[in-house]
């Protein structure tokens, strides 16, 4: 399985050293992830608290967890 | 002045990563105790005719025991099973800790030792006493260059 995300959602690059909920995995700054199970007012919460900027565009990803096979995208 | 919002370590959790995994599995149901390392600096220090005090300097940081104390449930699903086998595999196998005081929720810290240098240095087997009804203990001790600290996100 791939581990290609959905066209569109966003990503973001660590700041501070995190743990992923989903995978376990320690993520150190510069890591690029998908933070897509995280609630909206929990990401502002690490947004607002620098833990993560937004990294749009980039084209690593390491998703949170491995993602189905994205029907009807490129 | 507002007190700090305190917390417990009620709802602390424990995990462990062993031998050639790389993924961490959950132990806190069988964990009790985890001793919170010293960390230290090596400091150095010398001393002069003309002055009364030390000149002081300083060093790196240095490796971190990391004692922690499980229930003894036997079995391969018991923790200990896995911490005997890094125990026993030579030169040591890879055995790392990782605790989160205030659960291994989503905002809060965690800390751990390193995933690739941390070795069993000690360990206390499950020992019995007639006299004594409490729980059957065990307890090992983690040696690592340094605990880090994220938050779970």
């Amino acid at each position: 399985m791939t581990n290609k995300r959905y066209k569109g959602q966003p990503v973001y690059r660590v700041l501070k050293p995190i743990i992923l909920s989903t995978t376990g995995q320690e993520k150190a700054p510069g890591a690029i992830v998908d933070l897509s199970h995280l609630p909206p007012d929990s990401l502002k919460w690490f947004l607002d608290n620098g833990f993560f900027e937004t990294a749009d565009g980039e084209p690593e990803n390491e998703p949170a967890e491995p993602v189905k096979p994205c029907v009807g995208c490129e | 002045m507002a007190l700090p919002a305190g917390m417990s370590s009620c709802a602390m959790c424990v995990q462990l990563m062993t031998g050639t995994t790389t993924t961490w599995s959950t132990t806190s149901s069988n964990m009790s105790v985890v001793d919170p390392p010293t960390a230290t600096r090596m400091t150095g220090e010398a001393y002069v005719f003309g002055e009364d005090t030390a000149l002081v300097t300083y060093g790196k940081r240095e490796p971190v025991d990391v004692t922690v104390r499980g229930i003894w449930a036997e079995g391969t699903a018991d923790p200990f099973y896995n911490i005997y086998l890094a125990w026993t595999t030579a030169c040591g196998g890879t055995t790392a800790v990782r605790w989160a005081p205030a659960g291994c929720t989503t905002a809060h810290d965690a800390f751990s030792t390193s995933t690739t240098a941390s070795r069993v240095t000690a360990l206390t087997f499950p020992a019995g006493d007639a006299g004594d009804g409490s729980p059957i203990m065990y307890e090992f001790t983690v040696h690592t260059p340094e605990v880090t600290r994220a938050t779970w996100a």
